[in-house]
Order: C-alpha cells, then sequence, then structure tokens
C-alpha cells in the first residue's frame, strides 16, 4: 500500500516536472468534483493540503450531492452515447434497421442502449428536484441569480437532448411521439416556432433526421458542457451556500465524508439505473407506418402539463393565447432570481413564496396526469 | 323544345370541330338531329375505329334534311332478331376482326347457346348482343365501366336471371346474382380485388352461354381447383354422388353461393347425407381436428414469434418457416376431398412439426433471456456489498473524527 502510494507519488512528481497537474486539476473542479479554488502556482498536494486545511460549510449534506451527479450522469450519457454512435445511421431509411441491429444483435447493445434511455431519464429528474431545492433553499438570492438560471437551462437543455434522440430511435412510437409534440411546440409563440423551424418543419424528414443527430451528438453536449462548466464555475467562486445555523468545519473530513457519500449515491443510483434496464427495458416498437397513430404515442412526459394545459382549457380559448401564458409562465420561471426581490431569507421566512411554488408544482402534476389521460 | 335543342347542337358542331376533319366525313351528320345519341356513340369503341351510325342504320348521313337523310338504304332500329346477325357481319369476320385478335366464332356460339336457340323460336326474353354489351355506348371488356367488365357481369346477367318477372317462366334459380354476391367467389373479386376469380361467364361461358350439366360441374369447377379435383377423383365419393344422379361440387358447396372453405364446411354440409354415428361422419370429425390441431399450432409458433420480435430478437428465419407451415395448411384443404384421413395427416403434419420445432427454438432463445435477470442477482450481491463497506468507512470516519458530527 505505502509502496504504491509512493510509486504513484513519484509518477506524479514526474508529471509536475512536464505540466502543470495543479492547473489541470483545478480546471477538473470547474465540473463540480471539488469546490475550492486552488493556488495553482503550487505542486497538486501542497495546494490541495492548503485548500484542504480552510474551513469549510460541512458540505456533506446529500441535497448538495445531487450537484456532482448531474454531471456524472451527463457524462455517463456521454460514454453510453458514444457507443451507440458507433452502430448509430442517421437517415431515414437506415436509422431503424441501425437502432435494432444496436438491440439486437451487437453484444451488450442492448443493455447499453437502455442505460442510455434510463439515464436521460434520470437526469431530467435530477435536474428537475435540484431545481426544487434551490426553489426551496433560496439558492437564487444575489450573488447566486445566475446560478438558478443556468441550471434551468441546464433542464432545458437536457430535455431536448431526451427529445432528439427518441427521434433518432425512429421506431412508430416515437415516431407519433415526437411529430405529436412538434404539434405542441407549434402553439407555443417564438420558442415554439423557432423550434419547430429549426427542425426543419412540422413534420419528421430526413432535414429533421439529420440535424436532430447533430444536434443529438455534438450541439446539445456541447451546449451541455458549457452549462455545466459555468454552473460549477459560479459554484465554485461563490462557495458553498450555508443553511442557517450551518458550521464550518475542518475541510479535510468535509471533503471526505462528502466523497464518501458522492460513492455511496452512486452505487445505489448506477445500481437503480442497471437495474431498470434490465427489468423494464422500455419495448422497441415496430417501423413507423405513416398512416396509423400506435396507441400509447404520447409527447414525453415532462411536455404533458403544456399538452393537459392546453386541452383542459375551453376550445374558444385561442391557441395563440394559451401558447403566450406557457411561454411567459417559463420565462418568468428563467428570470425567477430577479423577480423576486426579497430579502434572502431562510425557507421559513419565505412561505408565501413557497406555497405559491408548490401550488404551481400541484397544478402542473394534475396537468401532467390530464394531459396523459387525454393523449 | 328548340330552346333546349339549340344549346346541344352546338356543343355537338363545336366537338364536331374540334375532333378535327378527320371523321366528321365518315360519322356524317346524324349527330346533329340525334345529338344524345351521338354523345353516347363517342363514348364508346366503335367510334374510335372509324365506324358509323350508317354501318348499322342505313340512310344517308351527308344530308341533315331529314327526309333524304332517312331515305334510301335507311333501316332504322334493328329489330331483336336481327341484331345478331347484324353485329356478326363484322364481328364474324375473320379479315376484320384479325387486327384486334378478337374471335371470330362468337355468333356460332351464340347460336348453339340456349339465349340463341330461344331467339330462334322467336322467344322475346333471351339476351341479344345488346343486351349485354350496350347499344350506342359499347365500351371494350376491360373498360371498368362496361357492362361486361368482369366486375359487372353478375349485375348485367342479373338484369335478366335475377328479374322475378322473367325468371318466373323458367325453371332457372330465382336470384343467381344475390347468391353469387355473398360467395367467396365475390368476396375475392370485390374485397381482394382478385382478377381470376371467377365471374358468371368463367363457368357458363360467354357467348356460348349454358348451364354446366350435372356431370360437367367438376369439370369446371376443376379448371380451377385442379387439386381438389385430383383428390376428389380419388375418393369413394366419386361414384357414390355420380350413383345418386348429385353434382359434384355442388352438393357440398352449392352452385352461386359457394361458401369459403373452412372447417366449418365438414361440420354442416356432412350431416345432410351421413347418419350421426357413421364411420363416414368419424372420418369427418378426424379430419377437422387434424387440420383444427394444425392450425393452432402454426398461429402459437407466429405469437412467439412475434413476442420475441418486440424483445427484439432476430426471427426472420422462423417467420420464413413459418410461411411454409401456413403453405401447409392452405394444401391441406384440397386434400380434404380425398376424405382420408392419412392424406390430410400427411400434410397437416409437416406444417404441425415445423411449427412445433420454431416453437420450441423461439422459446429457447426467450428463455435464454433469463440469464439477463440471474446476473441481475449476482450484480445487485457485489452491489449491497459495496455500499456496506463504503457505508461502514463514511460512520467510522465520523466517529474517528474529534468533536464531528454537528
Ligand atoms: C445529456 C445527454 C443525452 C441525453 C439526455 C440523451 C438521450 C437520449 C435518448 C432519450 C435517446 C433515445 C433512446 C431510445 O429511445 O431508445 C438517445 C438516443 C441516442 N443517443 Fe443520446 N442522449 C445524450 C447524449 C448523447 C451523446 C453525447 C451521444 C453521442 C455522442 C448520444 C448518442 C445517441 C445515439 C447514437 C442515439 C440513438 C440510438 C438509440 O436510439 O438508442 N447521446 N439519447
Amino acid at each position: 500500500m505505502g509502496d504504491a502510494r509512493t510509486r504513484a507519488g513519484r509518477v506524479l512528481d514526474w508529471l509536475e516536472v512536464r505540466l502543470n497537474i495543479t492547473e489541470i486539476f483545478s480546471f477538473l473542479t470547474n465540473f463540480g468534483l471539488f469546490t475550492a479554488e486552488l493556488d495553482t502556482k503550487k505542486p497538486l498536494r501542497s495546494a490541495l493540503d492548503e485548500a484542504l486545511a480552510r474551513p469549510m460549510p460541512s458540505y456533506a449534506r446529500w441535497p448538495r450531492v445531487l450537484g456532482i451527479l448531474t454531471m456524472l450522469l451527463f457524462l455517463l450519457q456521454c460514454l453510453t452515447g458514444t457507443l451507440l454512435a458507433l452502430y448509430y445511421r442517421p437517415t431515414p431509411e437506415a436509422a431503424y434497421d441501425s437502432v435494432r441491429m444496436i438491440v439486437r444483435d451487437v453484444t451488450l447493445g442492448w443493455f447499453v442502449q437502455q442505460v442510455h434511455f434510463w439515464g436521460s431519464a434520470l437526469l431530467i429528474v435530477i435536474l428537475l428536484i435540484r431545481l426544487l431545492r434551490f426553489f426551496y433553499d433560496a439558492i437564487y438570492k444575489p450573488p447566486r441569480e445566475l446560478l438558478w438560471v443556468i441550471g434551468f437551462l441546464l433542464f432545458i437543455a437536457t430535455t431536448h437532448a431526451d427529445f432528439t434522440g427518441k427521434v433518432m430511435t425512429f421506431d412508430s412510437r416515437n415516431y407519433w411521439s415526437a411529430t405529436r409534440s412538434l404539434e405542441i411546440f407549434s402553439h407555443l409563440p417564438v420558442v415554439g416556432s423557432l423550434f419547430v423551424f429549426l427542425a426543419g418543419g412540422g413534420d419528421l424528414s430526413e432535414v429533421t433526421l439529420v440535424r436532430f443527430y447533430l444536434a443529438h451528438i455534438f450541439i446539445l453536449p456541447t451546449v451541455l458542457f458549457i452549462l455545466f462548466y459555468l454552473h460549477f464555475q459560479g459554484v465554485r467562486h461563490l462557495g458553498l451556500s450555508h443553511r442557517e445555523g450551518e458550521q464550518s468545519e475542518g475541510g479535510r473530513l468535509v471533503y471526505h465524508r462528502y466523497l464518501l457519500n458522492l460513492s455511496i449515491l452512486l452505487t445505489v443510483v448506477f445500481a437503480l439505473l442497471v437495474t431498470v434496464a434490465v427489468l423494464l427495458p422500455h419495448p422497441f416498437a415496430a417501423p413507423p407506418d405513416l398512416l396509423s397513430t400506435p396507441a400509447g404515442a404520447r409527447p414525453p412526459w415532462y411536455l404533458l402539463p403544456v399538452y393537459g394545459f392546453f386541452e383542459i382549457l375551453p376550445r374558444w380559448v385561442p391557441m395563440p393565447f394559451k401558447g403566450s401564458i406557457v411561454v411567459l409562465l417559463g420565462v418568468g420561471i428563467c428570470i425567477l432570481p430577479f423577480l423576486d426581490r426579497s430579502a434572502p431569507v431562510q425557507p421559513s421566512g419565505r412561505r408565501g413564496v413557497i406555497i405559491l411554488g408548490a401550488m404551481l408544482l400541484l397544478i402542473a402534476l394534475l396537468l401532467g396526469v390530464y394531459g396523459y389521460r387525454h393523449a | 323544345m328548340r330552346s333546349v335543342g339549340r344549346p346541344r347542337i352546338g356543343v355537338v358542331v363545336g366537338l364536331l370541330l374540334l375532333s378535327g376533319a378527320v371523321h366528321a366525313s365518315d360519322v356524317g351528320r346524324c349527330g346533329v338531329c340525334h345529338s344524345d345519341i351521338r354523345v353516347q356513340f363517342d363514348a364508346g369503341i366503335h367510334k374510335s375505329e372509324g365506324f358509323a351510325c350508317v354501318n348499322c342504320h342505313g340512310g344517308n348521313p351527308a344530308s341533315d334534311d331529314m327526309k333524304i337523310a332517312h331515305g334510301g338504304s335507311f333501316k332504322g332500329v334493328p329489330g331483336r332478331r336481327e341484331i345478331p346477325p347484324l353485329c356478326a357481319s363484322c364481328h364474324s369476320n375473320i379479315e376484320l376482326m384479325k387486327p384486334y385478335n378478337l374471335a371470330t366464332d362468337q355468333y356460332a356460339l351464340y347460336q348453339s347457346s340456349q339465349h340463341g336457340r330461344l331467339l330462334a323460336q322467336g322467344n322475346p326474353d333471351v339476351a341479344v348482343c345488346t343486351d349485354c354489351h350496350g347499344t350506342h355506348e359499347i365500351r371494350p371488356r376491360s373498360d371498368p365501366q362496361s357492362s361486361v367488365n368482369i366486375t359487372n357481369i353478375p349485375k348485367t346477367c342479373g338484369r335478366c336471371h335475377s328479374d322475378a318477372k322473367i325468371i318466373a317462366k323458367y325453371k332457372l334459380p330465382s336470384d343467381p346474382s344475390a347468391e353469387y354476391y355473398g360467395s367467396v367467389h365475390a368476396a375475392a373479386l370485390y374485397k381482394a380485388g382478385n382478377l381470376n376469380s371467377p365471374d358468371c361467364s368463367r363457368c357458363h361461358g360467354v357467348h356460348g352461354a349454358a348451364p354446366p350439366g350435372v356431370g360437367d360441374v367438376s369439370k369446371v369447377c376443376g379448371q380451377c381447383h385442379a387439386t381438389a379435383r385430383r383428390y376428389f377423383d380419388m375418393s369413394p365419393h366419386k361414384e357414390a354422388l355420380a350413383a345418386g344422379g348429385n353434382p359434384e361440387c355442388a352438393s357440398c358447396h352449392s352452385n352461386h353461393a359457394i361458401a369459403p372453405a373452412d372447417d366449418k364446411v365438414l361440420e354442416t354440409t356432412c350431416h345432410s347425407c351421413h347418419e350421426p354415428g357413421s364411420t363416414a361422419l368419424g372420418v369427418a370429425t378426424q379430419i377437422e381436428a387434424e387440420i383444427a390441431r394444425a392450425r393452432v399450432g402454426v398461429r402459437e409458433a407466429e405469437k412467439l414469434v412475434e413476442e420475441a420480435e418486440e424483445v427484439p430478437l432476430e426471427v426472420d428465419d422462423y417467420r420464413s418457416r413459418l410461411e411454409d407451415a401456413r403453405t401447409y395448411l392452405t394444401e391441406a384443404l384440397p386434400v380434404v376431398h380425398s376424405f382420408s384421413v392419412k392424406e390430410v395427416r400427411d400434410v397437416t403434419g409437416r406444417a404441425t412439426s415445423i411449427s412445433e420445432e420454431v416453437s420450441v427454438e423461439v422459446q429457447e432463445k426467450i428463455d435464454r433471456l433469463r440469464w439477463r435477470r440471474y446476473g441481475l442477482i449476482i450484480f445487485w450481491f457485489y452491489i449491497l456489498v459495496t455500499i456496506a463497506l463504503l457505508v461502514r468507512w463514511r460512520y467510522g470516519l465520523e466517529k474517528s473524527a474529534p468533536g464531528a458530527g454537528a
């Protein structure tokens, strides 16, 4: 053990002469692994010792692990996605066959595809939970406004990755689900119309597929990468937020605990992901039949509240009006930090705002159920 | 009258000018007065072959003075008995018909038919050429609008043969068209669009129309159902039916209202001759069971294949093998006419063995998927061990740290 450590130490020393390892590590800390700034002029070990000696807020609290979890899930998506992209062919004629080949003929291809699919769902859920926690703990008050905005944009960009990915499968269920979603988008002023325009029109053509492919494997991952960077850079720069009554402790212990908490959660999440991928493989439907919509072709779940909202209002309410409400609400959530300008207080002091948020969430849930029933 | 007539004349004159002077002299000026007939004539096949009114009706087509036009060789409307020879004057002319590859024995066949024979005796009810082909608007058989197009034949024949007033005078089935429309042949023709399915003329002949005699029915049916016929000829029914003076195929299948040949034919028709408890009925039940068993087997294998395809597993090979099994099932139906359990089993047995093989192999493939779940159990074992270790480490950390756990 001691031997190995010194050997690793020797390798590090060798590298440190040739590269600024501290600089590299410091860059990586911008992705959430370690949330303190390092002195990049010092060798890695002394820089770390110095940073860990500083007292830190007891950031081993569970919800704080969610941040790095989203980043790791994103990396998992990139890993599984790259494997899928080795066999995937982005043309309407070949897409379905290539996905079928992945899940049927390639060794463990089914597993990679299922993990990619469920990983996507999990990532969106965790990003959403994280936004809820930010809201509850008011982690959008100055100077953390941008953390909220970026967190929201992360959520939106990830749903886009999910959406474009499902279209790429090009089986009948996803084909029709996407066709119906594009219809919903087309009713949203400005943003929705822009999306439909970028998608190449209201129905899925070769153009749509190629654009979605490009967006899915290049543009959106890059955008997500930049957003994650900005987000964790901000967190590192501002330091972790404090809750009332939370104390600072010796950094080394806190960090050690944080890493262990992370490992435990990561193991559980990974195990759940694998289990769901094996036990609940999402079915792979027939190739799209352009003349008949298969049963169960609904918009993806994160669009159902919007769909439910459109459906529950009477028909005489003009569509552009309904669409505008949805867009305004989205924009409102995005710029929440600039709307809720009350003094930064703990949850107990902002009961009104929290009740309002909870009601919105409940309404969204009910609309989602309504949308599911009527889709 | 005139104000109604004038625009029509205008249209016809316009048409004449438009259609070019080429045919104007051939067709003549009859249409100036008989504009409605002219419109019908223009829609038919004769017009495009340079045929004109004068060829059937005589007269002078060059004049629009009625006296001159209707003078000379003018025949007016030909009588019913004159029609067949009139048509035949061209249609039996080998030289004239050669370019169209049309048969020239139609008039001879017509004269030999029941229609022709009764016409010769002065019967006013029977069909002459124009009753089936139309008068002025005669379209070729290939034209879907033609009254003799295969899809319209049952209606055309039915105009007389399903007219109760006419048919009551003769010893003929009362409504054969309606029976035909309910038959498996009509379903094949109209629903599946199979133009090889028989219309009336396929069994009864075209111009030589005559009912097939009792002995001829199996010859007519056997033209298409050759295999069924071969097995039937080997069966004990062949002699038994002939001895009783019963028609071969129609005794079980009826003539015009032929039902689809499913298992029920055995169930319903055998009883009409065979006593309950007889060996014959025993054989029928056995044959029925053989076919049903094979069919159920194939259907179950197909379901299993569909299930596997949804996983998805590779099933193309199984699909093509089941296709073979389906073919054997289809082949088994004509073999039923042998009324021999052994012959039927020879064919259904092949379908059964294919479907059994396929079922076993596909089931094996599906069962192999279970390993994924067994793998999961092992996976969770390691996960739980890892979590336990991590948790121990985590809380050990807390304890060993002095003053921690605030
Ligand atoms: C946050 C990132 C990502 C998310 C949320 C995401 C989500 C998805 C989803 C939901 C599917 C559809 C799976 C299905 O319905 O079966 C999919 C398919 C796919 N993804 Fe991603 N993905 C992400 C990143 C990537 C990356 C980075 C790549 C490649 C470099 C990639 C490559 C693919 C490919 C090739 C497919 C098509 C094959 C298939 O349908 O299984 N993905 N993705």
